[in-house]
């Protein structure tokens, strides 16, 4: 026996050891991706790069060191059975999208959205966060056909994640998407759905908002069609109902999530403009005192602002006392 | 000896150990040193009341014995024994030169012990000395820094202690952690000497810095929470109210966040207490609820508790233990301490609801607190609220939510007994309910109180009230009753009494039982002048009306001048004015009638109107014609758009007519529809307009009327006066409708150009709508009547504006839509003569929906109101007829038909049909005879003749006569006569 065939034949059993469902490439070093990392229901967690996945098993791209410098791939299969749940690696650029990403990043959150919305309801995927930031930005550029979208994506989100709280994130910005698009009645039927069933604050809020602007316009309506309305005596109860309707609604946040300064500000500026249509000047003024003191600085605060210049000056010797202890009229 | 064979190993075995230079004994003892100064570092303080009993040191112990059972108990945390041992061992053999570096070695760890049993000034001292020493470990010389400042501390030697701690701070090699708890207890110095300024200043620079060291996150939140304490010390509160603001956004980053919220409730309360609500609601808003409070802090312990497992394990992480397990006994006594505290989330809603209260924002608070008492377990808290919610609520006159909030109440806390506002809530409750005019409601609810809480000091108030609404929806006789009684159930209820007492009177006043209220009224003067009659005014009044309600006019007269001489200016003095003037116009003194007249206040519009025209009607008595005239042209003048305009015109052509001048009445009407015909809101032109009939009597009068009314259509259109232009119009449709009522249309549909029902007079609006509507022209009378609903929603043609929606609708094929506006005509109007032609339509309606059942009802309900005009009872008879006869209940049917021309003889047409209808229905029911006989009864009918009917029937009753007088006689056999069939029965064909 010479050394060459010795070596080959030593070779060819190496190969034969092997289980079939490996095969084994030599490769130089790689460069680092980010890798996903598999958690077994037994033994150690594996790192590992995903090459398919489907309900029943997980193909998977391993590094092996190799003795001397690089380093070896081997594929493999595994049964899903056998895993607890998967550690998804982030895609490249993934961080920056979820923290800082904007309208003008919208192509790589649909490519990385796309990359990874199959994943969507295995435990520990982030891919509903990703598709949340994506629905996000679509939702905030305005335009109708992004709008659309974002509602179709979540949607998806609402259905297939995983994780609750994206889910009723998701539901929070599908009714945020309804009233975008103006389907107001979709939109309360939601809200009312929502407020009935949920006691997460912030969606709490949201569908609130849009229950008590469905009756801000009704009762806009209302009052246009019934212009007589306090001398007519079947109109006027139904008035009265959406008028304190609308204002209790808009007034939520404010006195029971104070502290979340956008949704008490905005629904503190809503009373004022309520007040205003309604012809109660005083209440209105009231409140946007109130806005002025205790939200300053808020983008309300600055509209608050502006109306009682326009009424301080329309009025200049109403002294400021009158305008703080300003009540309520009925 | 023994003694020295111990130093000299200590010496010999460890090197770090500089007291192995004195003790030159076994490694014990260099263990024990090098121990000594390592444990001080690595072990907190534990806690003295862990520490095992005291026990007296055995006098036998060697010193090595004492040495190593001291350290023993030391490690153990035994600090009392380890004292004991140490101080043994000092007192023992202290003095001897081969144990005085033991003595100083274990200086430290006698110090650390005499800190852990609070022994802090003999711990200084013991700190001083063993400081002295050079050769002490630098983590055993940090540690000795910073518990010597502590001892200062505790010592109330509070410079010296910031003198130390700012020492041991300023050093960096110290390590950090304990670093920034030197400086934490730094300005905690400060807020113990009273400067509480300049700790809060203090603070405020070192948080920032605290900050940016990742490390110094936790020393930054208890800075924070201290430094909101210092600034409440202080009393600058809006310095803390910055901070609050400022730190909410950070709040989870604050280990003592309870501490950290308690003390902005603090706050919260302060502005409370000062009236400067804003800045309470700023502070209360930020307040977590107990759950979200307890809740977070827990997680955190348990989160803290598992790092700090963790770190135990690492000993290169010793230094963060002491901090882990400085958070853990922090948090754990915060939460400790707010769990005892009780009803926090519902003081913190009823502070906060307070504040919008102060703000007058009866909304808001309202709303907080109904919330309370909605969502929160029933407490004293929530409990006292539940008045204050129902004040806010009745202060925006949301009468239902008060009466909802008060049965919220009464579930979560119905029982009196404990309760004991619960009658008060009740009352408020019955007053909303009364606000709401739901007086029955309120009286029933009044009348509960005062008989299930009869001890309770509300009972004579409601029982009271329980008088006065009956009063108020004219059950006077209830009223009587409950006030009747009222002094043998409440003698106690003083000022009660004597509104009882009145209001009896008054009943029995509104009853017109003149005589009793004016006896009454007398009493009471009697009962209460003495002490100030309160309603001594209008009881004086009263008897004097009684008086004239008994037509005692010269007692009457007497009466009322008394009355208008004390009480000139009381509102009731122009009514007392009417009527003196009536009665003494009773009397025969017109003069003076009139006189008094005139004197009535315009502001009391109606009185002063009335007097006006009584005085009108004193002069016609008088037959001053001229006077007359020249009174209400100056009337006319005086009271522009008066709604009596029309009656005033009227009187003033009478003048004229009544002196034989007809022109000159015409021309009153004339001229003032000249000039205010034009005026939209001056209604009263339409009755004027409506009036002149009256001055063009006759066809010749109707000719000269049409062609005024022509001259006036020429000055609105040259004078651009559309009003004028519609009024005119609609006149002279009302002119010509009984004479041509197809041309009084058309004019109507003309003036329909200029209607806006915005502006103008319903009524005439409205008979626009109706021609538009009966000529086809269905948008535009849609319109029309759409406008009159919106802009007058009280006018009185609503009737006629739904009716004809309805028609329109109906018109159209949209039932459901023609049903929603007769259902609305039915709710909406009243004493409506359209009412049996809507419910005849509606019926009609419901029979093409196949609602016969719903059908039958509507028409059977025309019949039982007594105030359907007849032919529309008529109407639905026949419609209830036809309906028995489709559905095949004949008998009923016939019954019917007879009854309408038997009751309803004037309305021919109905005669006509129900009579050929009867007949045809008993041919059906097979009774030939009383079918002929019913034929031949319209038949004879001349008066009928001009209808279809009349023709039906007599050639129905000529073939029906053959039938029935060829017909066998009953039990005959039947023949067949050549050219003759079989006789058939019914005779039907």
């Amino acid at each position: 026996m010479n050394g060459e065939s010795v070596h080959h034949r030593r070779r060819i059993a190496v190969v034969r050891i092997l289980p079939a469902t490996l095969s084994l490439m030599l490769f130089l070093a790689a460069p680092a991706v980010a890798l996903d990392v598999l958690h077994l229901k037994e033994g150690d967690p594996v790192k590992c790069q995903i090459l398919e996945i489907t309900d029943k098993i997980v193909r998977i791209k391993v590094t092996i060191d190799v003795p001397g410098g690089g380093a070896a791939f081997a594929t493999k299969v595994v049964g899903m059975g056998r895993v607890d749940f998967i550690d998804f690696g982030p895609l490249a650029g993934e961080g920056y999208l979820l923290e800082s990403g904007t309208a003008d990043d919208l192509k790589d959150l649909e490519r990385t959205w796309d990359a990874k919305r199959a994943h969507i309801h295995r435990p520990n995927s982030n891919a509903g966060e990703l598709g949340l930031k994506y629905a996000d930005t679509l939702r905030a550029s305005g335009k109708r056909a992004d709008i659309e979208l974002a509602r179709a994506l979540y949607s998806k989100i609402e259905e297939e994640d995983w994780e609750g709280k994206r889910r009723l994130q998701a539901r929070q910005g599908r009714l945020q998407t309804l009233l975008a698009l103006g389907e107001v009645e979709a939109a309360v039927r939601e809200a009312e759905e929502i407020a009935s069933q949920t006691e997460d604050p912030g969606i709490l809020m949201d569908a609130k908002f849009v229950l008590a602007s469905a009756d801000f316009d009704r009762l806009k309506k209302l009052v246009e069609e019934n212009p007589r309305w306090g001398q007519d005596d079947v109109v006027r109860p139904e008035r009265n109902r959406l008028f304190n309707g609308t204002l209790d609604q808009y007034l939520f946040p404010y006195l029971f999530h104070g502290s979340d300064r956008a949704s008490a500000s905005r629904g503190l500026w809503s009373a004022v403009e309520v007040y205003l249509f309604s012809g109660e000047k005083d209440a209105a003024l009231a409140r946007a005192g109130d806005l002025l003191r205790l939200y300053p600085g808020s983008e309300y605060a600055e509209r608050a602002e502006k109306l009682i210049s326009l009424h301080r000056d329309a009025d200049p010797d109403q002294d400021e006392s009158k305008r703080d202890q300003l009540q309520e009229t009925n | 000896m023994r003694l020295l064979h111990i130093l000299r190993i200590a010496r010999a075995t460890d090197p770090l150990a500089r007291c192995a230079a004195v003790f030159s004994a076994g490694a014990a003892c260099a263990l024990l040193c090098h121990g000594a100064f390592g444990q001080a570092a690595e072990d907190p303080p534990a806690n003295p009341a862990d520490a095992g009993p005291a026990t007296d040191p055995d006098p036998e112990l060697s010193p090595v014995d004492l040495l190593r059972q001291s350290r023993a108990a030391f490690d153990g945390g035994d600090y009392t024994k380890a004292e004991s041992l140490f101080e043994q061992f000092q007192r023992d053999y202290g003095s001897s030169e081969e144990a005085r570096e033991a003595v100083k070695a274990n200086r430290p760890l006698l110090a650390l012990c005499k800190i852990q049993l609070k022994e802090f000034e003999a711990a200084g001292a013991l700190i001083d000395e063993a400081l002295l020493e050079e050769k002490i470990k630098p983590r055993l010389r940090q540690e000795l820094r910073f518990w010597r400042g502590v001892c200062y501390m505790q010592g109330q030697d509070y410079t010296q202690a910031q003198h130390t701690l700012g020492k041991f701070f300023g050093d960096p090699a110290h390590d950090r952690l304990k670093r920034f708890e030197a400086l934490i207890l730094f300005g905690t110095c400060y807020t113990l000497l009273g400067y509480h300024a300049t700790a809060a200043e203090f603070y405020a620079v070192q948080v920032p810095k605290l900050r940016d060291d990742p490390a110094g996150k936790d020393a930054a939140g208890r800075a924070v929470v201290l430094r909101l304490y210092s600034l409440l010390q202080d009393k600058d509160h809006e310095g803390a109210l910055q901070l609050v603001r400022e730190e909410y956004p950070r709040l989870d980053e604050i280990t003592q966040i309870v501490s950290f919220q308690s003390l902005t409730l603090e706050l919260g309360s302060r502005f409370l207490d000062a009236g400067k609500y804003h800045e309470a609601i700023a502070c209360l808003q930020r307040i977590w609820t107990r759950q979200r409070l307890e809740r977070h802090q827990s997680g955190r312990l348990e989160a803290v508790r598992k790092h700090l497992e963790v770190v135990k394990q690492r000993p290169e992480r010793r230094a963060s233990v002491f901090v882990l397990q400085g958070i853990v006994t922090r948090i754990e006594r915060e939460l400790e301490n707010f769990r005892k505290l009780e009803n926090f989330d519902s003081a913190l809603r009823l502070r906060l609801a307070t504040a919008f209260q102060g703000l007058g924002r009866y909304r808001e608070a309202a709303l907080v607190m109904d919330d309370m008492l909605t969502r929160m377990d029933p407490d004293a808290i929530v409990e006292s609220a539940t008045l204050a919610t129902m004040q806010c609520w009745m202060q925006i006159a949301r009468w239902p939510r008060a009466a909802g909030t008060a049965d919220i109440y009464m579930e979560k806390f119905g029982d009196v007994e404990r309760y004991p506002n619960l009658p008060m809530v009740l009352f408020l409750k019955a007053q909303a309910l009364q606000n709401d005019e739901n007086y029955a409601g309120a009286a029933d609810l009044f009348g509960r109180i005062a008989e299930a809480y009869p001890q309770s000091k509300i009972a004579p108030k409601a029982q009271f009230m329980r008088g006065f609404v009956s009063l108020l929806q004219d059950e006077y006789d209830q009223a009587l009753e409950v006030f009747a009684r009222y002094p043998d159930e409440y003698p106690q209820a003083s000022r009660l009494l004597e509104d009882a007492f009145y209001w009896q009177g008054m009943c029995l006043s509104f009853k017109k039982e003149y005589k009793a209220a004016r006896a009454h009224m007398e009493q009471y003067l009697e009962r209460y002048a003495a002490r100030g009659a309160r309603y001594g005014t209008e009881a004086r009044f009263r008897i004097a009306f009684c008086t004239f309600g008994m037509a005692d006019y010269p007692a009457a007269i007497a009466q009322l001048e008394n009355f208008l001489e004390t009480d000139a200016n009381d509102p009731l003095a122009d009514e007392a004015k009417l009527l003196l003037g009536d009665a003494l116009l009773g009397e025969g003194e017109i003069e003076r009638g009139i006189a008094v007249y005139k004197n009535i206040r315009p502001v009391a519009r109606r009185f002063f109107e009335d007097g006006w025209f009584k005085t009108g009607k004193a002069l016609r008595l008088r037959e001053d014609h001229p006077g007359m005239r020249a009174h209400f042209e100056q009337f006319l003048r005086e009271n522009p758009g008066s709604s009596r305009t029309a009656e005033a015109v009227y009187w003033i052509g009478w003048t004229h007519r009544t002196e034989g001048n007809p022109g000159q009445a015409r021309e009153i009407y004339l001229e003032i529809l000249r000039e205010r015909g034009d005026l939209p809101e001056d209604y009263a032109m339409a009755d004027i307009f409506s009036a002149l009939p009256k001055v063009f009597p006759g066809d010749e009068g109707r000719s000269a009327l049409l062609k005024e009314l022509d001259g006036l259509l020429q000055l609105a259109a040259s004078a651009g006066r559309p009003t004028l232009a519609l009024r005119t119009l609609w006149a002279r449709a009302q002119a010509e409708a009984r004479a041509n009522p197809e041309r009084a249309r058309a004019t109507l549909l003309e003036a329909s150009k200029t209607a806006d029902a915005k502006l103008h007079n319903p009524r005439l609006v409205a008979d626009c709508a109706d021609a538009l509507r009966e000529s086809g022209n269905e948008l535009l009378a849609e319109e029309l009547y759409k406008g009159i609903r919106k802009w007058h929603p009280r006018a009185i043609e609503k009737d006629r504006v739904y009716a004809g929606l309805g028609m329109i609708a109906m018109a159209r094929g949209q039932k459901a839509i023609a049903i929603e506006y007769f259902e609305k005509f039915e709710n909406e109007t009243f004493g409506s003569p359209l009412l049996g032609k809507i419910l005849l339509s509606r019926a009609g309606l419901q029979l093409e929906e196949g609602q016969r059942g719903e059908a039958r009802r509507t028409l059977e309900g025309i019949l039982e109101d007594a105030r359907m005009p007849s032919r529309d009872k008529a109407l639905a008879l026949f419609a209830l007829a036809d309906l028995f006869s489709e559905e095949n209940e004949l008998k009923k049917a016939a019954a019917y038909y007879e009854r309408i021309y038997v009751a309803y003889g004037k309305y021919r047409d109905l005669v006509a049909r129900a009579y050929y209808r009867r007949g045809q229905v008993l041919e059906q029911l097979e009774m030939p005879a009383k079918s002929l006989d019913v034929y031949r009864e319209l038949a004879a009918r001349e008066d009928l003749s001009e209808f279809e009917e009349f023709r039906l029937s007599r050639a129905r009753a000529e073939r029906l006569a053959l039938d029935v007088e060829f017909a066998p006689a009953p039990g005959a056999p039947e023949t067949d006569a050549p050219g003759q069939g079989p006789a058939q029965k019914g005779g039907r064909q």
